[in-house]
């Protein structure tokens, strides 16, 4: 009888503990180090230039700016534990206290004020130096508070401040000589230790983050892969426990995989970027033609292997606030409106053009494949022009090209970025393309120095229903892209749209159950 | 030193010059700017490009440039990477050891499989060693390193889980680690040199059977093991080593591949991302690298050669 009862109690303590297992294991654990696969090598670590998706991870395990993308997207304070706007263009940040750069520095108005100007200084390159440039002056008012005057009111400023563009760097330490494109100074969840040529970039846990309770990571090694297909084969043979940029061709097969989470979200939208300045695409009506010649289908289905959406309106994401469903819908796989535009224009017997695809990259090659033969069936004839990124980089610069696919995706989670397109003085893209229209660029410019949600939104639809009808770019589909990691990776967060590639920020939570 | 040494020395440091100032030349008749792709998607106006390409030094002639180049790199120094930063040097010192090691370990392997192999399938001739030494020869000879390693990668990385399919760690903070993760690299590398190396073991030995001094050796008595290692492997032995050293010189281009392959750290990935970016500097200092390696190698061999057979010196 006292065996029954004890065995009756074992087996009950043993549910018990079997029950609570899973409650126990969605809990954070501490310890563990993540390795990482990254697609390319940083080619530097300053923290201010963009040197591609794969750089930014690591510098925002490492960085940590005045206010960040959190859970869902949203902007969560960083660095300023709060701020307040006084009057329409003056913003006053508090810095958290007691933050200590990974040197024991502590983090004070002087670094920020430093950081800012680092980015506004023409020689260092600074990605947000375009947006910035509406900042008047930086003010210390006291070791704790900073105040950023701007020119004019600018309501996506906080969504700048959020990107990793905008970390702020160890004062001391920049002007002590040490080389910002291949040492790191932050304030962040990890520690830079060494970058191992070719090998790794081997971080630690910041013991004295501002978070407390984070990282739950005791570090994150970040292993460069030359070849997508060897990285993927790496996350599946448990060499690599999260990988960036998986191959489109490749998601569903992870999504299937129990071993393995796939991350993704729609990110990256295909397009095509005209040269307005040659024959024929000096004429709205062939960049729409073409725009009515495009199947899109075909290309969700070919490229994404289903995962995306045909863009037939704007590139304004159907989950934001200035999401305005009226243009949907305005270019849809049309040839005989095609045609028709094309003898409107004065090429009754079709057009020759041009496509310039970056061969380096596969998506955008193929689906310039894909639009050539879809483009074929209006009478237009593209002819395919697929050299390296390198070499793409500099016809579009020195404007040598007719057509261009590119793959994209917005810089920030506000629709001022469609000012890199349409808004003739903006240096990424617009100025570079030669396109100007009078009427976009007063919109847009007005569009910024509103605060009141109602009117952007009113005003945002104006500037996409005109900005469709000159067609300067033509939109062609939005498609899921992501990270991929073993199933005992938890906490990591993909941030919706086109955020994808903040999703660095999440490493502070991300923590491995096993 | 004789006339032959000193002519052979002369040629391969001239051969090292004529390939670097190639590529000094090519690389900048290629299209593609570093500073542009420094730049990225931003706006590169003229007057910013230019006062970059100028901190770069990328202004100045080209004849300047090559001589600075030319006599830094003479002083050991390799400059620092445009992209970068880092001085090259350092990233050399880290790389140009792990390719080294995957091609000697690579070399041993096939050395230490492919005479044997070849001298017990001559000696057994028409047996069933024979005939799978002869299948694995076929398929090392005709199988590109991508295709064996590709193979490689799923049946021991991914089903098997014998090696790791990818990767690298240090052998000083993992010794075991380390050489788990050569075997895949390295035998794959290694599976066509096996194949050459059995293949003009097996034939040179076969012609060496039928001698005259084997009969006698025979006659005299003498164990199989003896007649075989002290009187056939010897002499057979003198083309094989010469076939040895060419190989050596095809698995400097056949590495590229595999260290892509098995994610192995070594000078692919440098010279590669390095072309891609249009980073001269390193370029340059990675094929400098590369044909100081295959010169030297083609230099032993020679110079073995000569050492080995005396007509040669006299061509």
């Amino acid at each position: 009888m006292r065996g029954l009862v004890l065995v009756l109690a074992i087996v009950l303590v043993a549910a018990g503990v079997s029950a609570a297992t899973p409650g126990a294991a969605d809990l954070p654990k501490h310890g563990g180090t993540l390795i990482y696969g990254l697609s390319t090598e940083p080619p530097d670590l300053d923290p201010h230039v963009n040197s591609g998706a794969s750089s930014g991870t690591v510098k925002m395990a490492v960085y940590d700016g005045l206010v960040k993308y959190g859970h869902g997207g949203t902007i969560v304070p960083a660095l300023a534990e709060r701020w307040g706007l006084v009057g329409q263009n003056q913003y006053v940040f508090h810095l958290r206290k007691g933050v200590r750069f990974h040197n024991g520095d502590p983090l004070t108005a002087e670094d920020v004020k430093f950081s800012f100007d680092r980015i506004l200084d023409p020689k260092t390159g600074g990605q947000l130096r375009g947006p910035f440039s509406v900042i008047k002056t930086v003010e210390v008012i006291d070791p704790a508070t900073v105040k950023v005057v701007l020119t004019q009111p600018f309501s996506p400023f906080l969504a700048y401040l959020a990107m990793p563009y905008a970390a702020i760097a160890d004062k001391k330490v920049s002007q002590g000589g040490a080389n910002l494109r291949s040492t790191m100074m932050g304030t962040g969840p990890f520690k830079f230790v060494s970058w191992e040529p070719g090998q790794r970039i081997r971080l630690v846990r910041n013991e004295e983050y501002w978070d407390k309770g984070r990282p739950y990571l005791d570090g994150v090694n970040f292993v460069p892969f030359a070849d997508d297909q060897t990285r993927l084969t790496a996350l599946r043979a448990g060499d690599i426990m999260l990988m960036d940029f998986v191959p489109q061709e490749q998601m569903n097969s992870i999504g299937r995989d129990k071993s393995l989470t796939l991350y993704a979200d729609v990110g990256i939208f295909m397009c095509i970027i005209f040269n307005p300045q040659r024959k024929p695409y000096d004429d709205p009506r062939v960049r729409q033609a073409i725009a009515y010649a495009i199947d899109r289908d075909a290309v969700v289905k070919t490229i994404f292997d289903g995962r995306g959406t045909p863009i037939t309106g704007d590139v304004v994401p159907k989950q934001w606030w200035a999401y305005d469903g009226a243009v949907e819908g305005k270019y849809t796989f049309n040839v005989e409106k095609a045609k028709g535009l094309l003898r409107e224009a004065g090429y009754p017997n079709g057009v020759r053009i041009t496509l310039l695809a970056p061969i380096t990259y596969s998506l955008h090659t193929r689906t310039a494949q894909v639009v050539q033969a879809s483009l074929a069936k209006a009478g237009i004839q593209a002819q395919l022009d697929l050299p390296e990124w390198a070499v793409v980089l500099k016809r579009h610069n020195e404007g040598d090209y007719g057509s261009e696919v590119r793959g994209l995706t917005a810089a920030i989670n506000d629709p001022d970025f469609l000012s890199e397109f349409y808004q003739s003085d903006r240096t990424t893209y617009a100025k570079q393309v030669g396109f100007k229209d009078a009427q976009l660029d007063e919109w847009l410019a007005q569009a910024r120095l509103l605060q009141n949600q109602a009117l952007r939104k009113k005003l945002y639809a104006q500037i996409t229903g005109r900005a469709l009808e000159l067609a300067p770019w033509v939109y062609i589909a939005w498609g899921d892209q992501g990270e991929a990691g073993r199933a005992y990776v938890r906490g990591y967060d993909h941030f919706p749209g086109p955020l994808g590639r903040y999703a660095g920020y999440s490493l502070a939570e991300t923590w491995l159950a096993r | 030193m004789d006339t032959y040494v000193i002519r052979r020395l002369a040629a391969a440091a001239g051969l090292t010059v004529a390939v670097v100032t190639v590529v000094f030349l090519l690389l900048r008749l290629v299209p593609g700017d570093v500073v542009l792709v420094m730049l990225g998607e931003n706006e590169a106006p003229p007057d910013k490009v230019a006062a970059m390409r100028h901190a770069l030094g990328l202004d100045r002639p080209l004849v300047v440039q090559y001589a600075s180049w030319l006599s830094g790199t003479l002083r050991g120094d390799f400059g620092h990477s445009f992209l970068s930063g880092r001085p090259i040097g350092t990233d050399l010192a880290a790389r140009a050891p792990r390719s080294l090691e995957l091609t000697g370990a690579a070399l041993l392997l096939g050395v230490t499989v492919g005479v044997p192999l070849g001298a017990l399938a001559a000696r057994r001739r028409g047996s069933l060693l024979d005939f799978v030494a002869g299948g694995v020869a076929i398929v090392g000879v005709t199988f590109p390193s991508f295709v064996v390693g590709s193979v490689a990668v799923l049946l021991f990385g991914l089903v098997l889980h014998w090696f790791p399919a990818t990767g690298y760690v240090d052998f000083r903070s993992d010794p075991l680690g380390h050489l788990r993760h050569l075997v895949l690299p390295a035998a794959t590398l290694a599976l066509e040199i096996v194949a050459i190396t059995m293949r003009m073991t097996r034939s040179s030995v076969l012609e060496t059977l039928s001698q005259d001094f084997v009969r006698t050796a025979w006659a005299k008595g003498l164990g199989t093991a003896a007649v075989l290692v002290r009187h056939i492997l010897r002499n057979s032995l003198i083309p094989v080593v010469t076939v040895i050293g060419l190989q050596a010189g095809t698995l400097l281009g056949r590495i590229v591949l595999v260290e892509y392959i098995f994610n192995w750290p070594g000078l692919s990935t440098l010279l590669l991302s390095g072309i891609y970016q249009r980073d001269y500097p390193v370029v340059q200092a990675v094929v400098l690298i590369v044909a100081l390696a295959f010169v030297c190698i083609n230099l032993v061999v020679d110079l073995t050669y000569g050492a080995i057979d005396p007509r040669i010196r006299l061509g």
